[in-house]
């Protein structure tokens, strides 16, 4: 038996109730969203290549490499001579096109957490449950905001850089079928640590920046 | 010996109800108390009080503590069933033991396998899909694997079946009750937890109408079958109830001696339902 639980494990503890609870929500959601951008953009890429296209499907005007008929080499090879401020433009739009769908669906997720969470457990009286154990209402509070907005939110952004590195990998892959230098043409233009480092930082700034709506 | 709960002068109204009105009590070590009452009588506040979850005024020391600024230290020390069927519905039974074992420093995981291995429910089981007996031996297994000082029990056996009830209350008492441990129970099945208790407290309207050892129940209260002849002689010891049984008449009297009670009818002790009724009539003023 237990003779003393540090704040630190009873915290976990606390979290992970939050996990068991909201499983659905805040791990199968980005996992499930990351699974079907990952397969998106793999099949864009593959069809592509049988249709002699680059696999570039960006939403912003103006941002496709290819013109009409012109062939997939003579695409990249044009786009690989460009000025690196227009490489930097055309990745960085291409690589951000993921993010609003990951984080709009945290947001949503969030907002209905925060609305339901405890009102759910008094409307099926559990909440008799969970007051009969040593957790203050401090406590309980604290590990919402923290299973919400630091472990769910830090799925969200798991789930963005790994579509982010699928995303590299799948267009390095693409280019090892045409003639134009990967560094110069796929990494060095796309600035890949430095926009990884301010996702993250954006995210939590964004989080630490809504509690005062959350509360 | 200092005892486990202390209660003086409790008030708290809900606009002009009272759920206790000026209510003091105590429970010492080792009881087990029965705190019976009619609906909206004040029973649910009274254990909401001693278990912090309430505001109220009046002085309340819960093992020594006051449950309105230690609530969480008190619950490593007191454990609460409101009913059985509060369990929520998405936990799995794995994740129950491991919740408790994560918060609660009397908790033993040991004694909680043990209690759930002598049952069918199976670990990776989520509440939803137990019956409603499967989830009362669940809530009760967490619960008796809790090592508290003070047990409360809100009406725990509502909506279950008498075969779960009986075997409810007889495991609370062979595998839980030592003399370390004190229990208070809300019921409204007196009959049911009688055999249990060593303390009976009646409430009703925010008032307690009855607090005494249940020894001294079966010395101060006895229920005679008056032989007809001898009704007007019974009448004169101003019993606290008369009802008509069977075309005789029961009456229930509070401290005459039973000597002087054999001489009218046959004379028992009451069964706590009938008891509770004419307390709760006579201080309510209705005629029996």
């Amino acid at each position: 038996m237990n003779t003393t639980i540090s704040p630190w494990k009873k915290m976990q503890t606390l979290v992970r109730r939050e996990l068991w609870e909201y499983r659905a929500a805040f791990l199968l959601v980005p996992l499930g969203i990351f699974i079907l951008l990952l397969f998106s953009y793999l099949a864009v890429t593959i069809r592509g290549l049988f249709n002699d296209q680059v696999p570039i499907v960006s939403m912003v005007a103006g941002s496709r490499i290819q013109r009409e008929s012109e062939t997939a080499a003579d695409a990249l090879s044009r786009f690989a001579e460009a000025p690196f401020e227009v490489k930097e433009r055309f990745w960085d739009v291409f690589y951000m096109e993921s993010v609003p769908l990951l984080m709009g669906t945290f947001w949503l997720i969030a907002i209905y957490y925060f609305l339901m969470t405890l009102y759910q457990q008094r409307k099926d009286r559990s909440v008799l449950f969970w007051n009969s154990l040593p957790v203050s209402s401090r406590e309980t509070v604290i590990s919402k905001l923290l299973a919400c907005l630091i472990v769910t939110q830090g799925l969200f952004l798991l789930s963005m850089i790994a579509i982010q590195v699928s995303m590299l990998v799948i267009m390095l892959a693409h280019g090892l079928f045409f003639d134009v230098s990967l560094w110069d043409t796929y990494i060095a233009p796309s600035f890949f640590l430095g926009r990884i480092f301010f996702l993250v930082l954006g995210s939590f700034i964004s989080a630490f920046w809504c509690w005062p709506f959350y509360a | 010996m200092e005892p486990v709960i202390k209660a003086e002068h409790l008030r708290k109204f809900y606009g002009d109800t009272p759920a206790m009105d000026d209510i003091s009590f105590t429970v010492e070590k080792g009881s087990i108390v029965g705190l019976i009452g009619p609906n909206g009588a004040g029973k649910t506040s009274t254990l909401k009080a001693i278990l912090g979850l309430t505001s109220f005024a009046g002085s309340l020391e819960v093992l020594g503590k006051d449950p309105r600024l230690n609530r969480d230290q008190l619950m490593e020390e007191v454990c609460f069933i409101a009913d059985v069927g509060v369990l929520p519905k998405w936990l799995r039974v794995a994740n129950a033991i491991d919740y408790i074992e994560g918060v609660h420093p009397r908790f033993s995981r040991e004694r909680a396998m043990v209690l759930l291995g002598e049952t069918s429910i199976g670990m990776d089981k989520k509440v939803s899909e137990l019956s409603k007996g499967m989830v009362t031996q669940l809530h009760l297994a967490l619960i008796l694997a809790i090592d508290v000082k003070l047990l409360v029990l809100d009406e725990p056996t509502l909506g279950l079946d008498i075969l779960y009830q009986k075997s409810f209350f007889d495991r609370l008492l062979n595998d839980y009750f030592d003399n370390e441990t004190s229990i208070i129970i809300s019921t409204h099945q007196v009959e049911e937890v009688k055999t249990i208790l060593t303390h009976l407290m009646f409430i009703d309207e925010g008032k307690i109408r009855l607090d005494m050892p249940m020894e001294t129940v079966s010395e101060t209260f006895f229920e005679v079958l008056v032989a007809a002849d001898q009704r007007d002689a019974a009448m004169a010891l101003h019993p606290v109830s008369v009802r008509k049984v069977l075309g005789n008449q029961s009456m229930l009297f509070e401290n005459v001696a039973r000597e002087k009670l054999q001489a009218l009818g046959e004379v028992h002790v009451p069964a706590i339902s009938d008891l509770f009724v004419a307390k709760i009539r006579q201080t309510r003023g209705v005629s029996s």
